[in-house]
């Protein structure tokens, strides 16, 4: 990480290789294609080229530190392409608590209708469902990353499952 | 595994962590050569960013050192209205160099500066206060100047003095003894209080904590300001010596 921050190439292409997966399945997540999900992956990782060496490890994280330029670069994507309004406002809960089938209304669905499912999440919804699921961070550097504080982040978290399960059962009904 | 699984169940965040799309390896290593392109090709960049860099921190010190800085600003004194140009000027100066001699002659230039002006405050029958302040950033200057672990060189403490040999003799023995005395060096408790650690810090002459203002120490009826049993001391047509030696209690 510091020789990276100090500008070798080499540090930071080892970097890339730790962090690509999880920058692309973010980025995969959000917007339509798998080639646009690798512009943004790459636009990710040559953002954080530019900005790392003003990246301070005593603050955030590395991984959230990654995650914002990320989240970032997904925004400028959908400014880009103006293929569709950025979801931002969260859509009504239907319930309180997360129920049991809500689990396993989303452990029946396979990968990509949970991705389909996660695009239709607000950005802050999907942003959590990633960094907690795909990015393995924890609450804690979740509410750093967002800038908002842990209960918030649960919060967030609970209304995004609900609605992933939501959603789900929705497409299984247009299916059927 | 997700942590703080207080909302979830593993079952859950297992399901959920296999629906991340995964970057197959040819996307992968294409991303990558993608990306490591432009990183070769900023590494020049960066190379020459940082010889510019370097380039513009040295020439801003050779400005300084060499006397570069336009002579008027140079020789203003505290209060007056290029001061504020010269505390800035200074302070870019140390903010753009590397710690190294070259800093550090910097910081003794900018030490014997400040003894310079405290000596042309005192001839000029500056009052009490402005010259006390006057004398606190020289020691602020010394110490900026003084290594961390050490004390300052003998040619770097006869370059200060010299500056302020021309003083009133009060005056320049408060310059010695700041010289001879330098405060201690900065510790934790002193972060954020000031000193050019921060880089932009510079203690201010009296009440000019947003800057400096005019003519403080030279401004008619500002006697007025001082105790009453100062004020006969503070005469405009009082000899310098009278006023330094009755006027100033910081230099008693």
């Amino acid at each position: 990480m510091r020789r990276a921050c100090e500008g070798d190439a080499k540090a930071f292409g080892r970097l890339y290789d730790e962090y690509a997966d999880r920058v692309y399945a973010f980025a995969r997540s959000r917007v339509d294609s798998a080639h646009d999900a690798e512009d943004v992956t790459a636009t990710v990782f040559l953002k954080a080229w530019e900005a790392i060496g003003s990246y301070d490890d005593r603050g955030l994280p590395f991984s959230a530190w990654l995650f914002r330029i990320a989240r970032n670069a997904v925004i400028d994507e959908y400014r880009r392409k103006a293929h569709r309004p950025i979801p931002t406002e969260d859509p009504p809960e239907t319930g309180s608590t997360a129920e049991p089938a809500d689990v396993a209304t989303i452990a029946a669905a396979d990968g990509e209708q949970v991705r389909t499912c996660v695009r239709m999440l607000t950005d802050e919804q999907a942003a959590v469902i990633a960094m907690r699921f795909w990015w393995d961070m924890s609450i804690k550097e979740t509410a750093d990353t967002l800038g908002k504080n842990e209960n918030a982040i649960k919060a967030l978290q609970h209304r995004a499952i609900r609605t992933l399960a939501r959603l789900l059962q929705e497409g299984e009904h247009d299916g059927a | 595994m997700v942590r703080d699984n207080d909302l979830i169940t593993d079952d859950l965040a297992e399901v959920l962590g296999k629906a991340a799309e995964p970057l197959n390896g040819s996307a992968r290593m294409r991303i990558r050569e993608r990306v490591m392109a432009e990183v070769h090709t900023g590494n020049r960049s960066r190379l020459f960013m940082l010889a510019s860099h370097r380039f513009a921190a040295a020439m801003t010190a050779i400005a300084m050192l060499g006397g570069g800085v336009a002579y008027a600003t140079e020789r203003s004194l505290p209060g007056a209205p290029l001061y504020g140009l010269k505390i800035a000027a200074e302070n870019a100066a140390v903010a753009v160099l590397p710690p190294g001699k070259l800093e550090n002659r910097l910081l003794v230039t900018i030490a014997a500066r400040r003894a310079g002006e405290t000596a042309g405050l005192a001839r000029r029958g500056s009052e009490p206060k402005v010259l006390d302040d006057s004398l606190g950033m020289l020691r602020e200057a010394i110490r900026q100047a003084t290594p961390a672990e050490g004390t300052l060189g003998e040619d770097e403490a006869v370059r200060i003095r010299e500056r302020g040999s021309d003083a009133p003799t009060r005056t320049r023995e408060a310059i010695d003894e700041a010289v001879s005395t330098p405060m201690r060096q900065t510790t934790p408790a002193d972060e954020g209080t000031g000193g050019r650690d921060g880089k932009n810090d510079q203690p201010q002459t009296g009440d000019s904590a947003d800057g400096p203002k005019a003519d403080i120490g030279t401004q008619p009826g500002t006697a007025d300001r001082l105790d009453p049993a100062q004020q006969d001391t503070a005469e405009p047509n009082a000899t310098e010596q009278s006023r330094e030696m009755n006027g100033n209690p910081g230099l008693r």
